[in-house]
């Protein structure tokens, strides 16, 4: 087993149990600082798979802005929302048949798909990302940056909404 | 040098007859609405411009007739309207002595009566509202005279019909007004009816409804008795014959100088021209002719036993129109549309002389009541008073007065054509219209005891105002002198020479009709009696109770009609409604059945679709080859 | 080496991990911490095969899934801010104006 292997599963580790922590957490402050660690695991991954531009992102938009959108709406809603409360146990049932059964057919897929295999992975990520998102997918880029905008846009909105609510 | 022309042209004259009223009409209710002055102004002019022409036709038309060896054939004018493969529409004018001598009816009584409303409806805040419907009404009746063929007559036939209905119902905010005018729509749509399908009918049978072709139909009897009977039914519903009559009387909720023109001189006459009109289909079948007749004198007693027992002046004259309508029909029926048609133009004068003299009276007084006017003084209204004297004896039939005329040629007609059944009654008849005539004359014109308190506040004459009194003078001496002119007539009419008076008709004529004025003045004319002779009859209830018509009307409307509505109601209800009401209470049943999955919580439904999509995820699994 | 079929299964878990928060939470804002961990398991999929299949198709992809991530995330904090303000509570049991 070599080192790569065992890198593998450390993050495996990392990510998944970050999931059952946020699954588990009662405070949610906490369990933003677990959605952390899945998160980083989840950038390890991906410089294990030779994504190192994609892993920079990842911890830059989803570390770096994502979790501290969330800390911030957290603490926009108040105290008493910090606690997630007793759940029902008929709920819990339902949802874990639902999970468990979907786990389940997506593993039994993943186990009897023959996967294509013996792609060359590209050697410079960050190069070859840039060109392409500027010719091929020149088209989509803009519209994302389009979707920027609007969201810039309607959140200023809500928020303006919202002042005008409490007021 | 029109004597000299075979065929003048009369088409430009017949411009001049025909649309000035449209015109006028137009032009008051689309602008002048508001203002009255100018309304009455256009109206009154129109109205002036086609009696002039229509008199300019008659004297070059009367020339030509009187210069011809032969009866003149009709001169139409006409443009194509409808045309189809099998029928054709004209539509157009039709120009001879019977349409001829019908305009000067109606044109002469529309300028009188439209001058004689200039007083009567002083202050109504509708009159220009009144002076359109008038001038619309006057429009259709002229192009319903002037029509060359059945399917025009029956156009304008229901355009008459609708300015009855809306003059009727003029003063629409009285309930019996709107009552009335509902009324006589309906009725006369009944016979209606019985007309349109009698020109399906003809057309079917001929294709044409050219009246100028009605001579050379070649109609088999019972194919012409069919056509003729239902349009007897037109007739009987516009001329308010028997049994249709009851709408006429209702009638008289409209304004006076209304009921003069439509309802007395013109537009119930309609029916009476058309008969003379359709002659020839009539003449075809002696049975038609005979139904016709029956229903004349019918008509014609049983209307005049009706106004013997009125106390509302109109009524009196509402029903002694029905009666002298009735003469006209039963006339026709005894085979000569001649006298019928002399009787509609001398009728149609002192009738319409009668009320507007009611009219005036009415205008004075303020009611309808004979004894209430009689209090107020009616008879020392001179002009009104003696007018309708001059109206009175004409109705009935005294020398030398035009209803003499009239009636002498009718009588003559009966007795030599007809069974002497007929004859008696309508002698009868005669006598009844003599008393209930001069009924009315006696009260009014007998001292009042209370006289005396209201001739010290009020000065001077107490007559109506002058544009008022000046038609009743014209008619009045129209009354007088157009019986003279019988010979003329009944040349210019049919060609036919002129009949002397025959005295073994009018003497007992005129007999009678002395003794119903003895027992009218031994009745009324000196105490001061509400009730006479005749009012004791136990006979009477009969007609005081309108021969129980209304009653059986009502019955059928409301009995058998709202029975059978009934019954359909019920079924509709509880039948079709639960039908359809099940279906709809099943589908909101499921509705709110369905509407419970909808619980408001995103996760069950995100729950849902997980469920849904895993089965099928494991459905692929076992069926795809992967 | 780590094969393809590792990696998927690492994903399938984790989105199977953030579907369960989804249904199970009561809580909008962890609702959304579970939406972000399916997203990163879709990513972790993309990335995976972009390297399996060579080029570098599948991380451009995953490029757009962050920015759509991050663009859902902010309206739906803002979103969440607003329910907070109107019913007083993050509790989507609560949020269940639109039932039948």
């Amino acid at each position: 087993m070599g080192v790569e292997k065992i890198a593998f599963y450390i993050l495996s580790a990392l990510t998944l149990g970050g999931g059952v922590a946020i699954l588990f957490s009662v405070r949610l402050m906490r369990s933003v600082v677990y959605l952390l660690v899945s998160l980083f695991g989840v950038a390890g991954l991906f410089i294990l798979m030779g994504a190192d531009f994609l892993a920079a992102l990842q911890v830059l938009i989803y570390v770096g802005g994502i979790t501290v959108l969330l800390v911030f709406g957290l603490m926009l809603t108040g105290p008493s929302q910090f606690q997630n409360q007793e759940e029902n146990r008929l709920k819990a049932i339902t949802s874990g048949v639902c999970s468990v059964a979907i786990a389940i057919v997506l593993l039994l897929i993943v186990r009897k798909t023959q996967w294509p295999t013996g792609g060359v992975a590209a050697s410079e990520t960050a190069g070859g990302i840039g060109r392409l998102l500027l010719t091929q997918n020149v088209f989509a880029f803009e519209i994302a940056s389009v979707l920027l905008l609007v969201v810039l846009v309607g959140v200023a909105l809500f928020m303006r909404l919202a002042r005008s609510n409490r007021s | 040098m029109v004597e000299s022309t075979p065929m003048p042209d009369f088409s430009c004259l017949m411009n001049g007859i025909f649309f000035p009223y449209f015109i006028a009409f137009a032009v008051i209710i689309l602008f002048l609405r508001h203002r009255e002055k100018m309304a009455m102004t256009v109206s009154i002019l129109s109205s002036a411009l086609v009696l002039i022409s229509t008199l300019l036709l008659f004297s070059r038309h009367y020339a030509l007739a009187s210069h011809a060896e032969s009866p003149l054939s009709p001169i139409t004018y006409t443009v194509t309207w409808l045309y189809s493969t099998s029928v054709q529409f004209q539509f157009g004018y039709l120009v001879d002595s019977l349409s001829v001598l019908m305009l000067i009816v109606v044109e002469v009584v529309s300028l009188l009566v439209q001058l004689y409303s200039l007083g009567y409806m002083h202050g109504d805040p509708g009159r220009a509202r009144f002076y359109a419907y008038l001038s619309l009404f006057s429009g259709s009746m002229t192009g319903l005279v002037i029509s060359p063929n059945l399917l025009q007559t029956y156009i304008f036939w229901e355009l008459v019909g609708l300015c009855s209905y809306l003059l009727i119902g003029f003063w629409w905010h009285k309930p019996e007004a709107a009552a009335a005018a509902k009324k006589a729509f309906v009725m006369t749509r009944f016979g209606d009816l019985g007309l349109f399908l009698g020109l399906l009918m003809l057309l079917h049978a001929t294709g044409t409804s050219a009246f100028s072709e009605f001579g050379s139909l070649g109609l088999s009897p019972g194919a012409a008795c069919g056509i003729s009977l239902l349009i007897f039914c037109g007739v009987a519903g516009k001329s308010s014959q028997f049994p249709l009559h009851t709408w006429l009387p209702d009638a008289m909720e409209g304004p006076t100088p209304v009921s003069a023109l439509i309802h007395a001189a013109t537009m119930v006459v309609a029916g009476v021209y058309l008969l003379s009109r359709t002659a020839p289909i009539f003449l075809a079948s002696s049975l038609a002719m005979e139904i016709v007749l029956a229903f004349g004198v019918v008509t014609a007693f049983v209307a005049a036993t009706m106004a013997c027992i009125q106390r509302d002046i109109k009524k009196v004259w509402a029903y002694s129109t029905i009666s002298q309508l009735g003469y006209m029909v039963l006339a026709f029926g005894s085979g000569s549309p001649q006298a019928s048609m002399f009787h509609l133009f001398t009728h149609a004068f002192y009738k319409a002389l009668l009320f507007l003299g009611a009219g005036s009276f009415i205008h004075h007084a303020g009611s309808n009541d004979i004894f209430e006017i009689a209090r107020k003084g009616g008879r020392r209204m001179t002009i009104t008073f003696w007018t309708t004297v001059v109206g009175a004896c004409a109705l009935a039939g005294l020398p030398p007065f035009s209803g003499f005329f009239s009636k002498d040629a009718i009588l003559l007609s009966l007795k030599e054509n007809t069974h002497p059944l007929w004859y008696a009654a309508v002698m009868i008849t005669g006598f009844l219209t003599a008393y209930y005539s001069f009924r009315v004359v006696f009260l009014l014109g007998r001292p009042q005891k209370v006289a005396h308190d209201d001739s010290h506040d009020s000065h001077g004459s107490h007559d109506s105002p002058p544009v008022m009194t000046m038609p009743l003078l014209v008619l009045a001496a129209a009354t007088v002198l157009v019986g003279f002119w019988e010979g003329g007539f009944g040349h210019y009419l049919a060609g036919a020479e002129h009949d002397p008076i025959h005295l073994d008709v009018a003497i007992p004529a005129t007999l009678l009709a002395f003794l119903g004025i003895a027992l009218a003045a031994s009745s009324f004319a000196f105490g001061s009696d509400e009730e006479g002779v005749v009012d004791r009859l136990p006979a009477m209830e009969i007609p005081r109770k309108k021969y129980y018509l209304d009653d059986f009307y009502f019955w059928v409307t409301h009995k058998v009609v709202l029975g059978v509505s009934w019954v359909c109601a019920y079924v509709d209800r509880h039948f079709v409604d639960g039908a359809v009401n099940g279906v709809a209470d099943t589908v909101r049943w499921a509705g709110n059945q369905c509407s419970r999955l909808q619980t408001g919580r995103v996760q069950q439904y995100l729950n849902t679709l997980v469920l849904l999509f895993s089965i099928l995820g494991f459905t692929l699994y076992l069926t795809v080859k992967f | 080496m780590i094969t393809l079929q590792e990696y998927l299964t690492v994903a399938a878990l984790l989105f199977s991990l953030g579907l369960l928060i989804v249904l199970f939470r009561n809580n909008a804002i962890s609702i959304l911490m579970g939406i972000e961990l399916m997203l990163n398991a879709a990513n972790i999929n993309f990335v995976a095969f972009s390297q399996s299949l060579g080029g570098l198709a599948g991380q451009v992809f995953a490029l757009f899934v962050i920015v759509a991530a991050a663009a859902e995330a902010a309206v739906a904090i803002a979103i969440i801010v607003l329910m907070y303000q109107n019913l007083g509570t993050t509790d989507v049991e609560k949020a269940k104006n639109l039932n039948g």
